[in-house]
């Protein structure tokens, strides 16, 4: 009794006894949830921490919450509250995947449980391919990586420093699993394999042709002509030798002749060998463009509403020259009506039908949206379109 | 006694309070600074609208108060007085195809860059003889010569497109002094005041100044991020004004690099800019923009 009544060791006991008292009804709430939600989608090979310890509350309030799914935040809010460090990290590195620089975890990953490691929804390879759709596995010479489903092999899956996720620069990665060897080195007439950009002629994940070789070749490449090129003195004038009159697409008003530091300004922009795209430029689409112009890359970014597909610049812009700003292909409005071909007929009068009062210019797409840098209203219209644009030029509107 | 202490404690509240004011301003002034944001006024605009379409370059006769427009697509140059009107255009007899920039060579001649062809005309305007040159460097690679100025003594320099120098030629149009930018970089414009040449650096954006000679004498780091730097202009004061094509902005420095103001709006408007290439002070110190996505030349007083 004397110990009972001793002040300090009732408070223990009360804390000792609130405790256990608040773990059962942890237990017991996480029992009640299984009443009504199925067990076993919660019962896989890899179960999510707070799952694990029958602690639904970690995520979910019980009673009534802001958010759908009575979560007590949305998407990577509530993430944040455990993996605060891996989201700092994919804000700060140069190329996050877009799903997790949106905050949309739940795309590759399950909150419950799953059967696939990291509670990836589903394989790894199907996953991937769910948005990667270009990749499905369809030519007959695969990299082994690919053929396995083993993307991050070569990827990490929420950013890097490398473009295209890769976990290194290209050389490193393949010479991590090919080794830089005599046979591989003649292959590559004695170049210094650290320094080659392998992914340059290479397809990483599968090609009509052997060795893996992109499918846009250079004609003396494709022939092993390789002494036609590099028996030469290294500059513009070897390529023209061959394309003489491309010379002529160059001398405009506005053109890409630019410093080279690759001996060629021609290099800049082409590779001499072999390319996934079309007229042998360089990389992956937007990425020689990205070179020179970061900026229009880094402000899309606060844009709400960008053209799909914005990084495609050559499917819109010359790569030569042109005769008016921008290098658009046709002017402007062509460029456009390649893909929008019915909205150009029945949209608003463009061209020698409407002059824009603020400029004088003859009205295109371009004067009313902005598809490039992307805008903050739909359609990429450069104000709102219930009044705020069409009054700069309609006043009584 | 309580009142002598009650006004003692009020003192230093005061003073306590003066001093987080004083603090408050001396932290804000500095960034009042930092955005301050100066208008452009528009003064003069030409030529007339549906004259020109996106015009290439300006030039300006200072003696004679006089503007030069560079109208590549018409393959003409326009003359046009001090208050914008059309004096003037000369075609060379319809030689001219894709001019692109020019300036004064000695009083009655003119060089021209000539971009159908990357060649340079001097021209006789009184005669309109033409004679062609195709300029080569060291490395006998050709140029591809795209901004021109010539200095006091009549002398010739340009920046080469190719291998982004500037270079000054003697009579014989052969390089006679090079002007190098840093490794990987490239001058973009350059301008000459008195016995100086001044000249932007587009990748880092830094302003270089040189002797006639070549020499370096500076490399100015300017206190201002930019995106696609295009053209310079130093006043009398030695400010230093930078283009910015991509962001439609004009920037302002001390000759040091220190940022002062940004000038300009990107839009289509009259006063706004959208594709501007090219910057000149006038013989009012006024700024004339080559206004290239709006067709036009604007005068500025700001």
């Amino acid at each position: 009794m004397s110990n009972i009544g001793n002040p300090s060791q009732l408070l223990r006991t009360l804390i000792l006894a609130a405790g256990l008292i608040a773990i059962a009804l942890t237990a017991t709430a996480t029992e009640l949830c299984y009443d009504c939600h199925d067990r076993t989608l919660f019962e896989k090979k890899i179960i999510h921490t707070p799952v694990a310890k029958q602690r639904c509350d970690q995520c979910h309030n019980p009673h009534l919450a802001r958010h759908e799914g009575l979560l007590h935040q949305q998407n990577e809010k509530l993430c944040a509250s455990c993996h605060q460090t891996l989201l700092e990290k994919i804000g700060q590195q140069e190329f996050p995947h877009q799903p997790a620089e949106q905050g949309q975890c739940l795309l590759c990953h399950d909150p419950h449980a799953s059967q696939q490691p990291k509670l990836l929804r589903d394989k790894m390879d199907q996953l991937c391919l769910n948005c990667h759709k270009e990749l499905e596995p369809v030519k007959s010479v695969r990299h082994t990586p690919f053929l396995r489903g083993q993307c991050s092999t070569c990827h990490t899956a929420h950013s890097s420093e490398q473009p295209m996720l890769l976990r290194k620069n290209s050389a490193a990665l393949c010479l991590g699993c090919h080794p830089n060897n005599n046979s591989l080195r003649q292959k590559h007439l004695n170049r210094n394999l650290n320094k080659i950009d392998c992914l340059e002629c290479h397809n990483p994940h599968q090609s009509e042709n052997s060795a893996l070789l992109r499918a846009t070749q250079h004609q003396p490449f494709k022939r092993g002509e390789c002494q036609s090129c590099h028996g030469q003195k290294l500059s513009g004038d070897l390529c023209m030798s061959c394309h003489t009159t491309i010379m002529e697409s160059f001398n405009q008003q506005f053109n890409h002749i630019v410093p080279s530091t690759n001996g060629s300004f021609c290099f800049e922009c082409h590779t001499p060998h072999a390319s996934q795209q079309v007229g042998l430029v360089r990389g992956y689409p937007g990425e020689v463009c990205r070179n020179c112009h970061a900026g229009k890359f880094e402000r899309r970014k606060n844009s709400a509403h960008l053209h799909p597909n914005a990084d495609r610049c050559l499917d819109c812009h010359q790569l030569h020259g042109a005769t008016q700003p921008a290098m658009l292909k046709g002017g402007g409005d062509k460029a456009c009506a390649d893909c929008h071909e019915k909205h150009n007929n029945f949209s608003h009068p463009t061209g020698d039908k409407a002059h824009d009062p603020r400029n004088g210019q003859a009205m295109t797409c371009v004067s009313c949206h902005d598809p490039c840098n992307g805008t903050l209203y739909k359609y990429n219209l450069r104000g709102t379109s219930d009044k705020g644009l069409c009054i700069q030029c309609h006043a009584g509107y | 006694m309580r009142g002598i202490d009650m006004k003692i404690i009020w003192n230093h509240k005061t003073i306590i309070k003066a001093l987080f004011v004083a603090v408050a301003i001396c932290s804000l002034a500095p960034l009042s600074a930092a955005a301050k944001k100066s208008a452009l006024i528009s003064q003069l605009v030409f030529p007339a609208t549906g004259e020109v379409s996106a015009p290439a370059s300006l030039t300006l006769d200072l003696e004679r108060q006089r503007y030069y427009v560079i109208d590549s697509q018409g393959g003409r140059l326009l003359s046009i007085d001090k208050d914008g009107n059309p004096l003037d255009d000369f075609t060379a007899l319809g030689k001219l195809l894709k001019p692109t920039a020019m300036t004064f060579a000695r009083p009655g001649k003119m060089w021209l860059v000539e971009r159908a062809d990357n060649s340079l005309l001097y021209i006789d305007m009184k005669t309109q003889i033409i004679r062609k040159f195709n300029l080569h460097g060291t490395d006998g690679k050709a140029l591809v010569p795209d901004r021109i100025a010539t200095d006091a003594n009549h002398r010739l320099y340009l920046t080469d497109r190719r291998s982004g120098r500037i270079y000054a030629l003697d009579d014989n149009l052969k390089i006679a002094v090079a002007f190098a930018p840093p490794a990987g970089g490239h001058f973009i414009d350059f301008k000459i005041k008195g016995d100086q040449v001044w000249a932007l650096e587009r990748t880092n954006g830094d302003i270089y100044s040189f002797s006639l000679s070549g020499k370096q004498k500076n490399r100015i780091q300017l206190e201002h991020e930019l995106d696609t730097p295009v053209s310079l202009e130093v006043d009398a004061q030695q400010h230093l004004y930078v283009l910015d094509r991509a962001l439609a902005k004009i920037y302002r420095f001390s000759s040091k690099g220190k940022y002062i103001e940004t000038l300009g709006q990107k839009g289509y408007r009259r006063g706004q800019l959208n594709y501007p290439s090219q910057l000149l002070l006038d013989w009012q110190q006024r700024l004339c923009i080559v206004n290239q996505g709006n067709d036009r030349i604007e005068v500025f007083s700001h």
